[in-house]
């Protein structure tokens, strides 16, 4: 229901008065406008500043070497001052744009000082570079998206031989180290939490760390669902049973906290990725059926009951008592 | 206060790629100029995105320009699983010439050399990539 029809809802039933209708309104109004236009900052910014990197990766011999790093170095200083001028002067989404664009100059340059000076180091290098020179253009910046994508430069640092042997580990091995792991990831998170709490006034990269790791998390327990619980996996009979209940302890634990903190959209969120889970589980049952004619009619009709039942569990949790 | 923080922020990036950018050009233009003979790992695999990634062929590189005649290897390149690996950029539109020059050097018709500028105990900077003694793009024309 839009908000229009709602706040005339209330007005009729004497919550709020004409005046309060207004205010409600206007700074609604502002508030979406804001986040629509920070929203087409960002982009903005991202699709100059990935021009900029890909115009350096071309190598465009036109111009000489020095007259690349000057150029490079004057639409930096440039950079560097409007998203201070836009800090000071209060500018939020020209802040988002020139944070972004200036974080993406960093790297451009940097890839740029590699070119001219044919360096040989490799990616964790320029990443540690680049993360550490860019950091102040993210703690301004109030975009999660933005924080997210730093974070995951960070992490880039440790090497993917690291990674390789994480990600062979979740894929060969369904053992207490993955429940611990997952546990891990789920504790990283509340720790992003509770720094948010006190530090969200400042930065968002608590809150970034926060939905990364939570993210991180749901990838794994789907993960360790579908390689070990499903039929698609093999060895099914030995981890099946054991795959299945981490899944749904998983999501039992997401929706009792999604109860006690309130949280409908984190409650219907996990309901429904619940209910996927379970159409995957028996859709995995009926092995290459799938690839036929009558697999392609089933699996139309199966997305239509799908869609059915998400919209039927929705209007359901929204009529919960614990909601109320 | 809070502006001030901010400004030194913003302005030490800048300042610290700027010192890294004069620390490189005044090694590079400090540094005695040496020649080292380069040879392809994979002709195959020359070249990867912009740039040319050889070894260099010691056994056929005059070691007599470094210091006590002894060439630094330990100086050149960046270790890599496969041995020291080094890196030449070049621009995108010249990518496939060069690949092709690079094929044909396998027949011993053309003679790859990569110059570079040399401080004692310091990494060597790569200046320029020679063809028969010759700047690639002269080379190319």
């Amino acid at each position: 229901m839009s908000l229009s029809k709602k706040l005339n809802r209330w007005k009729e039933q004497k919550f709020i008065t004409q005046k309060q209708y207004d205010q409600i309104l206007a700074f609604e109004r502002q508030r979406s406008g804001n986040t629509f236009w920070r929203t087409a900052f960002i982009i903005a910014g991202l699709l100059i500043g990935l021009g900029v990197c890909l115009l350096v990766a071309s190598n465009w011999d036109a111009l000489g070497a020095v007259v690349k790093i000057a150029g490079a170095f004057v639409v930096l200083g440039g950079l560097f001052y409007t998203t201070f001028w836009c800090i000071t002067h209060e500018r939020k989404g020209l802040t988002e744009l020139f944070a972004i664009l200036s974080f993406l100059m960093i790297g451009a340059t940097i890839g740029l000082i590699g070119q001219v000076f044919n360096l040989e180091g490799g990616w964790s290098s320029f990443a540690l570079t680049w993360a550490v020179l860019g950091l102040p253009f993210v703690l301004v910046s109030r975009s999660i998206f933005f924080n997210v994508g730093w974070l995951c430069l960070f992490f880039s640092l440790f090497n993917g031989g690291y990674l390789e042997k994480v990600l062979d580990y979740f894929f060969h091995t369904l053992d207490s180290g993955s429940i611990a792991a997952i546990v891990g990831l789920c504790l990283l998170s509340y720790a992003g939490k509770k720094l948010d709490e006190t530090a969200n006034k400042y930065t968002l990269l608590p809150k970034a760390f926060e939905k990364l790791m939570m993210w991180l998390t749901y990838i794994c327990v789907w993960g360790i669902g579908l390689r070990w619980g499903s039929c698609w996996g093999w060895e099914r009979p030995k981890f099946m049973l054991l795959a299945n209940l981490i899944v749904f302890a998983f999501f039992a634990a997401r929706l009792f906290l999604a109860v006690r903190t309130q949280n409908m959209t984190s409650f219907r969120r996990n309901a429904i990725l619940a209910e996927i889970y379970i159409f995957i589980l028996f859709a995995s049952n009926l092995g290459s059926l799938f690839l036929s004619g009558i697999g392609f009619i089933l699996g139309g009709l199966a997305i239509l009951g799908m869609i059915y039942l998400f919209k039927r569990t929705s209007r359901y949790i929204k009529t919960m008592e614990v909601f109320k | 206060m809070k502006t001030k923080i901010l400004a030194i922020s913003f302005a030490l990036p800048f300042i610290c790629l700027l010192l890294w950018t004069l620390e490189l050009t005044w090694q590079r233009s400090h540094g005695t100029e040496v020649i080292v003979s380069v040879m392809g790992y994979d002709p195959r695999d020359l070249l990867s995105g912009h740039y040319i990634q050889y070894q260099i062929d010691w056994n056929r590189t005059d070691c007599s320009q470094f210091p006590g005649g002894n060439c630094p290897k330990e100086h050149f390149c960046k270790e890599a699983r496969w041995g020291r690996q080094c890196r030449f950029y070049i621009p995108e539109k010249h990518a496939r010439e060069l690949d092709d020059l690079f094929r044909k050097r396998n027949n011993d018709t053309m003679k790859f050399e990569v110059a570079y500028s040399y401080q004692r105990g310091q990494s060597a900077i790569a200046k320029q990539l020679l063809i028969n003694g010759k700047d690639w793009r002269e080379s190319l024309q």
